[in-house]
Parts: structure tokens; sequence; C-alpha cells
């Protein structure tokens, strides 16, 4: 794999933080409404990194074990998403979704389908907004929560690229910082690229 | 295609697949590209009382119209516009369909976990197919561990003798209240106390009476303490401690005043006592200076040295604590 094939230019960078901060944007509506009070969702930044770099994830995501939600799409770029919060983050955040005092102290079962919904509802808003502004459609699976090591998790095959999103949960008077991730194979990140290309042209 | 759906008629697979549909203990509908109801099993007829004549042709959204702008119906449209799966959790939601589990009481809703999933036909249009499970079940146990947990948790801080909360809990709360002291550089005050010449009590009236006396005398402390944030506990023995958030030095040596007022109310005879007729205590109190950091045991160590000053100097009077020892407040 070359080098060059796993970087965006900066103008390609911001127009796909511009395209997923419309899609968290939508995220951030849907879980206002269900749980009734204003959770605002950012993207402020992400990163390429390919399978040479996976030692830096761990340290990017500041914790070992994570309980992430995942999702495949496929369409004119196969990606599997997730959606991961450091360990013991996850709990806060579905914690304030059910504002409920949770006191046995792990995710259970319930927990772990609210914590599937919040993020097959941001991962479904970004890929709606991708495939808006990309002009391309996308299908599914539904969410499927995991528990485990980062390597364990994330990491299913040898060769891939991997964007990584910082994305900022604010609930009221709490704010949880977390990581989307999605990977995708060379081919499926150069198409992307290309798509990019397009809408800026586009919209320029 | 699988060998014995080949051998099969297309209109027998197709009745092979309705009836296993039909049959199966779970709501099925599938809603067609414009958004109405295209299919609707009989598992949702049961649970609805709505036929599938009355419902299938008509627009999902008008025959509910409390799900408009519903998380159900932006998923039922991700489906068909975008392709996107997603699931409608039961914490999240509880009951959005009006399903019940039986049709003559209508007041309690099946909780119900959705599945919400894309699907295309031969040329591609977008359906969408619905999947509700009833949780009802794992609901209710799931509540019965919770509270179960909570019954549990609510033991494990508490003093079995007098019912007011234990030593750990007492330095789990402490720890909580150092840190939010700091984070608002806010006033906190601890008192330990202990009740004089227990042993002599013990030693005159059994152990019965001395059990008794320390339920009294909890029940007086945790009364005398008005705002909710107080805590007592026992310490151990007879000794208590009490965490006062918000309160500077001046304001718990007022509280301890009150406190001493009650105890004397009490009036609990004590005949062995070199002090007092009556049950009497002996008080440390100690405070948190702002910006300063002290951990929880250094804290409770000083009101306890500030105790025993207190049983030094005659016993049934309060001891601010000073770094200099032997020094009265």
């Amino acid at each position: 794999m070359s080098t060059e094939l796993t970087k965006l230019t900066e103008l390609q960078a911001d127009a796909l933080i511009e395209i997923f901060n419309i899609g968290v944007g939508h995220a951030a509506n849907s879980l206002s409404q269900i749980v009734g009070e204003g959770v605002s969702l950012s993207i402020p930044r992400l990163e390429i990194l390919d399978s040479s770099q996976i030692e830096e994830l761990s340290s990017m995501i500041s914790s070992k074990r994570i309980c992430p939600v995942s999702q495949d799409f496929s369409g004119f770029i196969d990606t599997r998403a997730f959606l991961v919060f450091p360990e013991g983050k996850s709990m806060d955040v579905v914690r304030r979704m059910l504002g409920e005092n949770i006191g046995i102290g792990d995710l259970g079962e319930m927990e772990q389908e609210a914590l599937s919904e919040i993020g097959n509802i941001i991962l479904n808003s970004c890929i709606s907004a991708m495939s808006d502004s990309l002009q391309s459609s996308f299908q599914s699976t539904l969410p499927v929560f995991h528990r485990g090591s980062i390597d364990n998790v994330l990491i299913s095959e040898n060769h891939f690229v991997l964007i990584m999103l910082h994305i900022n949960f604010a609930i009221p008077s709490d704010r949880i910082d977390g990581n989307l991730i999605f990977l995708l194979s060379a081919t499926s990140f150069n198409g992307l690229a290309a798509k990019i290309d397009d809408f800026i042209q586009a919209i320029s | 295609m699988d060998m014995r759906e080949s051998e099969m008629s297309i209109d027998d697979a197709y009745h092979l697949h309705v009836t296993s549909t039909n049959k199966a203990p779970l709501g099925t509908v599938v809603v067609n590209p414009e958004g109405k109801i295209w299919f609707w099993n009989r598992w949702m007829v049961a649970k609805s009382g709505l036929s599938w004549q009355e419902v299938v042709g008509k627009k999902f959204t008008d025959q509910f119209s409390d799900l408009s702008n519903s998380r159900l119906e932006s998923a039922i449209n991700d489906a068909l516009r975008h392709g996107l799966s997603s699931l409608l959790a039961q914490s999240l939601h509880r009951s959005p369909l009006p399903l019940f589990h039986t049709l003559s009481d209508t007041t309690t809703r099946i909780q119900q976990s959705i599945q919400v999933i894309a699907i295309e036909d031969r040329s591609h249009q977008r359906f969408c197919l619905l999947m509700i499970n009833d949780v009802s079940i794992a609901v209710r146990k799931e509540q019965a561990l919770r509270k179960q947990a909570e019954q549990l948790r609510s033991i494990a801080y508490m003093d079995a003798l007098t019912g007011i909360p234990n030593r750990r809990r007492l330095d789990e709360y402490l720890q909580d209240e150092i840190r939010r002291a700091a984070r608002s550089d806010s006033p906190l005050s601890v008192i330990m106390l202990d009740v004089d010449q227990f042993k002599q009590y013990n030693d005159n009236y059994g152990h019965q009476a001395g059990d008794f006396c320390l339920q009294r005398i909890s029940h007086a402390l945790k009364a005398a303490l008005q705002r909710p944030a107080d805590l007592v506990a026992r310490y151990g023995g007879e000794e208590f401690a009490i965490i006062l958030p918000d309160t500077p030095l001046a304001g718990a040596k007022l509280i301890a005043e009150n406190l001493f007022k009650h105890i004397m109310n009490l009036a609990i005879p004590h005949e062995a006592s070199s002090v007092s007729n009556y049950i009497t205590l002996s008080m440390g109190v100690t405070g948190l200076q702002s910006k300063t950091h002290i951990s929880g045991s250094i804290l409770l160590s000083q009101a306890d040295q500030a105790l025993h000053q207190s049983k030094h100097d005659g016993r049934n009077r309060l001891t601010v604590f000073s770094e200099t020892p032997h020094q009265k407040s």
C-alpha cells in the first residue's frame, strides 16, 4: 500500500468533516427528542490512519478495553463503522440518556440495547448525510454491540484505512468525548476521495 | 436457491413463507416504498386488534398518528430513502406501538424492542421490514434485578444496629464531598462524637440496654440534622461521625450545640457516669480550609484528636481541632 493512498487533502478533509457535522447535527436532534433535553454533537477533527499506524489508535482512544457499537454499510464504498467511547464512558452516556440511576455498575442487556441505538442513530445520520451530499446510496446492517480490547474488536483485517473522527457529546452539565471510526479498504477509501472531489467541484 | 425450494412451486413457496411469518411469535410488518403498510402478520392482528384489511394500504403514519415526527417514523424513512436499518431500544422508547397482551386490557402496552430493516424487492424498490419483539418479561426481570441490587447496596451501606449509614458509606460520602468542596471552593466540617463512659453504662444496665441507648442516640442525631446533605454515620462502637457540607466551623459549632441539647432532652439515665446523671457526649470538630487538599482520613483523624481533647478536659463538651494540641477552643 503506498502512502499517497491513505491521505486526504486539507480541502477533502474539511469537506468530509462538514458532511459529518451535518449528520451528527441530525443525530443530536433525534437524541434530544428521545431524552427530552438538549443533546449536542460536534465533530471537531478527523485523522486518517492505515494499518501500520494501529499502535497509535490505543493512545488516541485513551482506553484499551472498549464497548463499541458497529454497523456495516455497503454501497459505493463498503465500510464497517464504530461509535467508541473510552471504557466507563459508555456507561456514562447510557446513564445520561436513560436518566436513571443504574446501580449495577455495568452495561446490562437493557443498557447495551440503548447504547446500540445511540450508535445506530449517530452512524445512520452520518451515512445519510454522506449519501445526500455525495449522491450515492448505502445499505446497512443493524447495530451490533461489542465488548473487548481494541485489537480484538476493531481490527478485523490486515489491510485497511481508518478514518477516525473525534466526536463531542454534550448533554447539559456533561461533556463526553468519543470517536467515530470508519474502517475501509484502500479501494473504498480512494472511491470516497473521488466522490468528495466531485462534491467539492459541484459546490465551488 | 436451495434444492427443496426449487422443487416447490413458487405458489407453494410463497404460502410457506407467509405461514411461517404468521406463526412467528413476534410482530412483522412490511411497509412499501410509498410508506404504506403492505404486510401485517397475525401476531400484529392479535396484539393490536387491527385486522389485515383495516391496515393494509394505509400510510403507516396515518394509521398511527401519534407516531408522526417520532423516532420510528424517521427510522422507516431512513430505511425507505437511504436503505439504512435501525434499532429502537425498549429502554429509550418503552412502547411506541399500541400493542397489548390482551385486548380486553388496553391500559398497559407491550414493552417493545423494534428492528427496522431496509429490504429491496427484485426490481430494487425499497421496502421496510419492521420486527417487533415483546420484551416485557425481560424488562420485568431486569427491574427486579435492579431493585435487588439497590436493596443490597443500601444494606451494604447501613449499620445493622442503628439503621443509620455505616463507616463504608461515611468514607465514600466524605471523599465525594471533599472533592465537591474543592471544586466549588466551599467549606466542609466534620464532627466526631463519642458517648461518655459507655462501658460503664453497659456494665450497669446490660448490653441490650446499651444497644437501645445507641439506637436512641442515632435517631436523635439524625432528627437534629435537618439539611439533606448532612450525614451522620456510626463510626464504630459508641463513636459517631457527622459530615456537614457547605458548613464553616462556626456553623458546625452551632450544630454541635444543638446536638448537645437533643441528647440532653432524651434524658437517658446513666447512674454510673462521673459526668452527669444522664447520658452525655464528647465531641471534636474540624473543618476543611478553602483551597487545602486534605484526605478524608486526615480530616477524620483531626476530628478524633479534638474529640480526645474533649475527653481529656472532662467530657460533655466540644473541642475545635487546632494544629497545636492542648489548646482549648
